[in-house]
């Protein structure tokens, strides 16, 4: 099923252990250049921002070859049946040129085959409603993303097609049931995400599918967080239905779960030292704050903010301060290499940037500060 | 780390058993590590808190209770720099490693609840005048000198936004073209300078080995900014060729800066932005012509024909780049 040569894959994957272990002072150079040598892999992997770089330039290609056939069959193209034709037969092209690219050049995660299959699948999708006279029902439209998703993923290892075939299976539960059995959906949904993540998670250290895997059980957790939420429920029913919904059945289990739910994620994330839980279980914790206030605002959300800001910053130091000699197995310690390390900080100092834009606003007409002295601004720093 | 693998590597004599030792030692460490869930509970609480503060502040300057708010917030700014002041590192020119987390979060909320003190002087008591943007001008400074005595990044990018607020533009990531009009001749001026100004910053941090570190930030926020300034005066100013090749001799400079910090993410954009602007004057000189239906199919085959150019180039680049930066 996977379009890659097994042993270059596992060539690469021994490559990238052997590459950490080398960046973190564990194997010597010599043992590194040698271990590259005598496992060497065909597959081209370029450095994450020239593979967005190529991701963006083929998808530009791709669009702007589309037009360019368009134009020339522009005559042929009448009507909604020939044009949704014309997009099947040109995803065809497309895929083609993926398998030719994987096949001859071994392109692997390289932006190249992530823009052709994503490409290609949109361009089937797009030609299969056009050809159905855009009234395509939409169980079958997410059926089918979901095919072409999880296609996608099994044969070129695409981590986010892999999302997109889940986000497919949720539609297709949803749209089957939404207007046959609403009291069921939320129950249904959360049966259907607690099985993807446990399955994911059974398979998570398979060596190919393992990102994929690892990246499906936060959509999955999340996705049994959302449909179990109440703000998410009760304004669904209303958005659906209107004034007809009626009072929400069962509205308690719905609290129980919105409060609990990220509660159970953070105490088994800590209890197995999982860090998808807890790092989901963290990040819902914002969500049952936003949803609590929605509802009962019980304090001017300045007054809460400010509390509740202090509330963590205490709560932070507090653990900082107890894990300052490692317990129970947790540390406080960075354990990122270097290099990543570096990456993430100032991906920290950018989002600081972005979120506290908060800048003293002089009064009254704005000046600017001019030209030649904004130069001197910096200079003066040295 | 995979054991199992490095335990095969070794048994098949491609790894010395001190390196297996090494590799098991570093694996077999299974302390679970919350750094990053501990900073981000930090970092939002200091955004809750700063934010909390800023609004109660706003909505009660004009009541009794402002004074014990701006109190409050007066004395946690102190006791923010306290703290760190006690937990912070002796000063060196090169990059430091905070002693606690704790300690480098209390730097940034201190520096935040300044910045708010700071708005509600000037906009209470217009402390600093309304001329020559000071009241903009002293809390940059602030930032600066905060930033570099606690050798903090995020300080770091604040005082640069506000720098170039202070010059009259935004530059924080998502606002960069949204919150600017770059029709405005002086704005688009205004960018180049406040561009090359934090691009020289950048490489004399580095060339003078000063917090040698900040160099990426300033580069970052500079050559997004002197690009983009760039590339309005092509399609706005007049005539377009010479801005053009300020254009080409900034993407030069860049091309030579990203190739010396072996920066992959520099070498992008300078291709990127390279491209837009030739594309704007190929589309440019194609419009001239005034063809009909051959000048269209002469632009897609144009852009895919460029697209296909760019990226080969960006292969080789690549090739080039891991090359220089095989394990030196």
């Amino acid at each position: 099923m996977i379009i890659y040569h097994k042993q270059d894959l596992d060539h690469t994957l021994l490559q990238e252990e052997v590459q950490a272990a080398y960046k973190k002072g564990c194997v010597t150079k010599e043992e590194y250049l040698q271990i590259l040598q005598q496992y060497p892999s065909r597959l081209y992997t370029p450095n994450p921002f020239i593979r967005i770089g190529l991701f963006v330039l083929t998808a530009l290609v791709a669009l702007f070859s589309f037009g360019l056939f368009a134009l020339l069959f522009s005559s042929g193209l009448t009507g909604e049946e020939a044009l949704g034709g014309f997009c099947l037969f040109f995803s065809l092209v497309t895929y083609g040129g993926l398998e030719a690219f994987v096949r001859a050049k071994y392109h692997y995660r390289s932006g190249v085959d992530d823009a052709l299959a994503w490409c290609a699948a949109g361009l089937a999708l797009t030609g299969a409603v056009l050809v159905s006279g855009l009234d395509m029902d939409t169980v079958v439209f997410c059926a089918l993303a979901a095919a072409l998703g999880l296609f996608f993923a099994l044969r070129f290892l695409n981590v986010l097609m892999g999302l997109a075939a889940f986000a497919g299976l949720i539609g297709v539960v949803f749209f089957a049931l939404v207007y046959t059995a609403p009291d069921a959906l939320p129950f249904a949904v959360m049966a259907l995400s607690l099985g993807v993540y446990l399955g994911a998670r059974r398979y998570g250290t398979s060596p190919y599918y393992g990102n994929m895997l690892q990246l499906l059980q936060v959509a999955a957790l999340a996705m049994l967080y959302v449909v179990g939420n109440y703000f998410v429920v009760k304004e669904t029913r209303n958005e659906l239905f209107g004034t007809a919904a009626g009072a929400m059945p069962a509205g308690w289990l719905f609290w129980l779960l919105t409060v609990l739910m990220p509660v159970i994620y953070i105490y088994l994330g800590i209890r197995k030292k999982d860090k998808v839980l807890l790092r989901t279980g963290l990040v819902l914790i914002a969500a049952v704050v936003f949803t609590i206030r929605y509802y009962y605002s019980v304090l001017p959300l300045e007054t809460a903010m400010a509390m509740g800001g202090a509330a963590m910053m205490l709560l932070a130091y507090a653990l900082l301060r107890y894990l300052a000699v490692p317990k129970h197995g947790f540390s406080s310690e960075v354990t990122d290499e270097a290099e990543t390390l570096k990456g993430l900080q100032i991906a920290e100092s950018l989002v600081i940037a972005q979120t506290f834009k908060e800048v003293p606003q002089p009064g009254g007409g704005f000046e600017f500060g001019g030209g030649t002295s904004s130069g001197g601004g910096a200079g003066a720093e040295y | 780390m995979n054991e199992q693998l490095f335990e095969e590597l070794a048994a098949k004599g491609q790894l010395s058993p001190a390196s297996l030792r090494k590799v098991k030692a570093i694996a077999g460490n299974r302390l679970f590590s919350v750094h990053w869930e501990l900073k981000t509970i930090l970092y939002l609480g200091v955004l809750l808190l700063s934010g909390g503060l800023g609004i109660l502040i706003y909505k009660n300057i004009d009541t009794i209770g402002h004074q014990a708010v701006l109190a409050l917030i007066a004395a946690l700014c102190a006791g923010c720099f306290y703290y760190s002041l006690r937990h912070k590192p002796p000063f060196s020119p090169l990059q430091t490693t905070p002693n606690n987390a704790f300690a480098d979060y209390s730097v940034l909320l201190g520096c935040l609840l300044f910045l708010t003190f700071i708005t509600y002087l000037q906009a209470q008591y217009n402390v600093f005048g309304t001329r020559y943007g000071s009241a903009t001008f002293i809390p940059m400074l602030v930032l600066f000198f905060c930033a570099y005595y606690f050798d903090h990044l995020g300080v770091l990018s604040l005082a640069i936004t506000n720098f170039a607020a202070w010059a009259g533009i935004a530059i924080t990531p998502f606002d960069v073209l949204t919150g600017n009009d770059f029709s405005s001749h002086t704005l688009i001026y205004t960018g180049m300078l406040v561009g090359v100004a934090l691009m020289v910053a950048g490489v004399l941090s580095t060339a003078r080995n000063f917090k040698k570190h900040f160099t990426f930030t300033y580069h970052n926020f500079g050559a997004h900014i002197l690009f983009i300034a760039c590339l309005a005066a092509l399609f706005v100013l007049e005539p377009y060729w010479a801005w053009l090749l300020l254009l080409a001799a900034c993407c030069a400079g860049m091309y030579y800066l990203a190739m010396q910090a072996r920066s992959f993410y520099f070498l992008l954009i300078t291709v990127l932005y390279a491209y837009i602007g030739i594309c704007y004057v190929v589309i440019r000189w194609l419009d001239v012509m005034r063809g009909g239906e051959s000048v269209l199919y002469l632009t897609l085959i144009y852009f895919i024909a460029s697209g296909i150019a760019v990226a080969r180039l960006l292969v080789n680049l690549n090739k080039k780049l891991k090359k220089h930066d095989h394990l030196s």
